[in-house]
């Protein structure tokens, strides 16, 4: 017994008035359920407590009940599911910006192989485009912050990006140019050829394989095929048209421009 | 009606019936004994048994629904929010453990909770019809003797604090200790014997100056 019971009760039996207290008894011992209300209750505690051991209905809980239901373990799980959740996307999302050579740049190239897998087969050339893309992104930034050690390592996976996006699209490649692919594929080429221009003799050959990748006939960015133009056709007929600008522009895709100034007309890079 | 004498002779058999399971089940004079039963049944019926469920439910039933009845006054209310505390009870049956604390503790804060919600939605109480707290077996003359003292009773009991009503009915109507309504209420074992302590002898001075205390 507390002191704080002592205090209040001045005992453990308090003198209770019997008369009063013999009343309240009576008094009590007439309110009984009624007997019909009773047994239907019973009926129904029993069966709804045999339907809920078996599984058959859910448990119906409070609300402030329902939330309790989670205990510490579970709330330890889904928070450290969340968290995980969240560390994978910021770690995807950081890995994106990353270059050979950086702690991130294996997580980069698992997420664009994971991509890849699961694209539909009508994607791929699209995915396996922005791949080499970022490939030459990636030498060109590596030249530009003077980390020729690791550019010819970035040559090397610009050119089996290239590789990769000329199986995939095989012959149907003509088919597959654009007008913004072009742009974007000349910008690289542009870049590359002044790189080249003051870049170590030693990163020189691995630049020159880049600039290869770069002025493939291949596409390096997306396009939607269903608003492309016909591609470049040899103008047979002369019914094109448009006919002699598009040779023109197919006459500069033929081989590496050397002193072109930059596409004006799309500045933007492709996306990646 | 054809259907009157068949009702009137289920619901004698089920009064016989009921009483003779309650005499059963309210047999020991012991209170600790009791609670100890009722502490077992909860164990075993948590574990599944359906027989402990439905000796666990004859063993609260009428003190259940006399705790509520006296705290909502209307029996169509009690009778809802007594079928409201069994399913509650039901449905927590499973995780119930005991931890060292009586299931009457248990299931009265259940039925305090659910008696506490109701008040709030609705706080319009009508008088107890005279039929609530008419035993079943009482003849009509002693029904209306009866009536009259509870009348007198009820009103005394009304000027009461919400808390001291709260403590004679767990005490008086739940059959509870003090301890127990202590555990229900969430206050000390002597805070609940000094509320009962300070109830009775409200009633009595009410009474008293009323003089309906010869009766």
């Amino acid at each position: 017994m507390t002191l704080l019971d002592r205090i209040l009760a001045r005992g453990t039996e308090m003198p209770i008035d019997p008369i009063i207290a013999a009343r309240l008894e009576r008094h009590m011992r007439r309110i009984q359920p009624d007997p019909l209300f009773r047994r239907r209750l019973r009926g129904q505690v029993l069966n709804r407590y045999v339907a809920a051991r078996e599984g058959l209905v859910p448990v119906v809980l409070a609300p402030k009940a329902a939330r309790r239901d989670m205990g510490i373990l579970g709330r330890g799980v889904l928070y450290a599911s969340l968290m995980t959740a969240m560390g994978v996307t910021a770690v995807g999302a950081a890995s994106q910006d990353s270059l050979p050579g950086d702690a991130l740049y294996g997580v980069k190239l698992h997420l664009e192989s994971i991509r890849m897998q699961i694209a539909p087969p009508g994607l791929r050339d699209d995915l396996a485009a922005m791949a080499l893309d970022g490939r030459l992104r990636e030498v060109e930034a590596l030249a530009a912050a003077g980390r020729w050690a690791l550019v010819d390592e970035a040559a090397a996976r610009a050119a089996e990006a290239e590789d990769q996006l000329a199986t995939i699209l095989g012959a149907d490649a003509a088919a597959n140019a654009s007008e913004r692919s072009e742009a974007a594929k000349q910008q690289h080429a542009d870049r590359l050829t002044e790189i080249i221009e003051t870049a170590p003799l030693s990163a020189k050959p691995a630049l020159e394989r880049a600039l290869d990748a770069s002025t493939s006939e291949y596409p390096p960015a997306v396009e939607p095929r269903a608003a492309e133009p016909p591609a470049n056709q040899p103008d047979q007929g002369g019914n094109q048209k448009g006919g002699d600008e598009e040779e023109g522009q197919g006459g500069v895709q033929a081989e590496i421009p050397d002193a072109q100034p930059a596409a004006p007309q799309n500045p933007a890079p492709a996306p990646h | 009606m054809r259907e009157r004498p068949l009702n009137a002779f289920v619901a004698q058999a089920l009064r016989e019936s009921d009483r003779r399971r309650e005499v059963v089940a309210q047999a020991p004079p012991q209170l600790v004994e009791r609670r100890l039963s009722i502490d077992q049944l909860a164990s075993v019926a948590a574990a599944g048994d359906v027989e402990a469920v439905g000796r666990l439910y004859d063993s609260l039933v009428a003190p259940i629904y006399r705790y509520v009845a006296l705290r909502v006054h209307r029996r169509e209310d009690a009778e809802d929010l007594t079928q409201l505390v069994f399913e509650r009870i039901v449905a927590s049956l499973p995780r119930y453990r005991s931890r060292g604390r009586p299931f009457e503790a248990w299931a009265f804060r259940i039925a305090r909770n659910a008696v506490i919600d109701h008040v709030r939605r609705d706080r319009a109480h009508e008088p107890l019809a005279e039929r609530h707290d008419a035993g079943h077996d009482e003849t009509p003359d002693r029904l209306t003797v009866r009536g009259e003292e509870i009348r007198e009773l009820r009103r005394a009991i009304a000027t009461l604090t919400a808390d001291q009503q709260e403590a004679l009915a767990l005490r008086f109507a739940a059959g509870l200790s003090a301890e127990e309504a202590a555990a229900v209420m969430g206050r000390h074992a002597g805070t609940v014997r000094g509320l009962t302590f300070r109830a009775i002898a409200s009633l009595r001075r009410r009474l008293e100056a009323e003089g309906d205390l010869v009766r």
